[in-house]
């Protein structure tokens, strides 16, 4: 079963259309969906979940119609992190916990405070005096102390130390050890779904480039380093991107359909997706 | 329902209990106008939990939590009306007990219920404009709302208007809230769903 199933899906805005597009994450797995400010993601994250009203297509979450009667009960099943942590400033680590018990019909109070502990979290102090880092943690905590089966994360580790960060992958990785799990983690910085991710989906500019297993991505791509001549004698249809200086040319090739004799480099994920978006430029 | 209202109650918190001190010292004034004051006062109470979801963006969440935009905007009239009546409660004790050493006048039933339904119907009519334009924007039309009261009732005490027995203003009332309240509840729901809280 696909955890998210979106099929045909378009917005359009005044000055912005996202898709249409269609996307699949498979129940079990990690998905990074990764572009620039502004690509897309909270837009695509916020038609997941019905927040925002789709002009086309259609969304299935955990196999039930976003926009039917049904999905406010799927909406229990759903950990929801966003860019910010949207709690009111008075509230504190201990009242959210209450309030969460009568929000969600799963809710684990010993799981919740484990993760505050875990999490080097305080109790009793305000959320307005907490930093960044601690908001975002929060956060994590309450949407993984509901028994969710799918969790959503929109740019939740933009912003945080690379400790912090490092820190709340290893609560993800721990997560999908459940094969039920999923993951959707939409973020702009790549190392960090390059670490956990098996399937990583490209939005740019309102259009999915492409969506793919990390892995395939990474073995199926390369870079190569030659002169002019040599890459004009390629047949074009290898080429997926390319940058081009007065010292020569380095492309970014599928291996498969690449001559032999040309030394192929092993690519980044980081570098796949910027030679994808110079390509589309 | 139940965890938006604790969340109401819990983000007002530290003013609730400067609420309360109020309410009771507008209970302790010997003047009958002092508990309007006091229950009016306690129907901003949603307006004043609205101004912290606007500055957290807590309806950007609460949208993609198993919340519907019905139970977001109900939960918001069942804290003013609770407030009210919470409010009433303690003013009717505050007064009875005074009553018991001969200070003040006690409060009537009737007298209590006409207060309420004043401040029913400034939520009432509040609300739609908040969920629609954000507390910012929306207090400014309060304002508007309590200078217009003060000039109508200026006006209407002046004016000599026919005798109109307490039944047939009940009955009026009744009727109007009959209306008004589901009417409020109705805009505010269009509201907010016009709102873009994403």
């Amino acid at each position: 079963m696909n955890a998210i199933e979106i099929r045909g899906l378009k917005k359009s805005f005044k000055d912005f259309t996202l898709g249409p597009f269609d996307l699949d994450l498979p129940e079990g797995s990690i998905m990074g969906l990764v572009g620039e400010n502004g690509a897309g993601k909270s837009t695509t994250i916020g038609l997941i979940m019905n927040a925002l009203r789709s002009d086309e297509g259609t969304v299935k979450v955990l196999g039930i119609d976003n926009k039917g009667p049904s999905f406010r009960a799927v909406k229990e099943d759903i950990g929801i992190v966003l860019d910010e942590a949207y709690y009111p400033e008075p509230l504190t680590a201990r009242k959210l916990g209450f309030i969460m018990k009568h929000t969600y019909a799963a809710w684990d109070e010993g799981l919740y405070e484990g993760y505050v502990k875990d999490l080097d979290l305080p109790m009793n102090k305000a959320f307005k005096d907490f930093s960044r880092g601690m908001k975002m943690k929060l956060a994590i905590a309450i949407a993984m102390s509901h028994k969710a089966r799918l969790l959503i994360l929109d740019e939740a580790t933009s912003g945080l130390d690379p400790i912090v960060r490092d820190e709340i992958l290893d609560v993800f990785n721990e997560f999908t050890r459940d094969e039920k799990h999923s993951i959707l983690l939409s973020s702009h910085i790549v190392s960090d779904l390059e670490k956990v991710c098996d399937y990583i989906a490209f939005i740019h500019k309102g259009r999915l480039l492409f969506c793919e297993e990390k892995d395939r991505l990474l073995e199926d791509y390369g870079i190569i380093k030659v002169s002019s001549s040599v890459y004009d004698s390629l047949d074009p249809a290898c080429i997926k991107g390319v940058k081009k200086s007065p010292y020569g040319v380095e492309a970014l090739v599928t291996k498969s359909s690449l001559p032999g004799g040309i030394d192929v480099e092993h690519t980044s994920l980081e570098d796949v997706i910027l030679f994808l978006a110079k390509g589309v430029n | 329902m139940l965890g938006l209202l604790f969340k109401d109650l819990l983000s007002i918190a530290r003013q609730a209990k400067i609420y309360l001190f109020l309410i009771v010292i507008f209970s302790i004034i010997p003047d009958a106008s002092m508990t309007a004051f006091a229950i009016v006062y306690s129907a901003m109470m949603p307006i004043t939990a609205l101004a912290y979801d606007d500055q957290s963006k807590w309806n950007t969440l609460a949208v993609m939590m198993p919340y519907s935009r019905l139970e977001l905007v109900l939960s918001k009239y069942l804290f003013g009306f609770g407030a009210m009546l919470a409010s009433a409660l303690l003013c009717t004790i505050v007064r009875s007990v005074l009553g018991i050493f001969n200070v003040g006048e006690p409060v009537t039933a009737a007298d209590m219920l006409a207060k309420m339904a004043a401040g029913a119907a400034l939520i009432c009519i509040t609300l739609p404009f908040m969920f629609r334009f954000g507390v910012e924007k929306g207090r400014l039309l309060l304002f508007g709302i309590v200078g217009i009261t003060i000039a109508a009732g200026f006006f209407l005490d002046k004016a000599e208007l026919p005798e109109i027995s307490a039944s047939t203003l009940s009955i009026a009332a009744i009727l109007a809230f009959a209306i008004l309240v589901p009417g409020s509840i109705w805009l505010s729901v269009k509201a907010f769903g016009r709102r873009n809280c994403f």
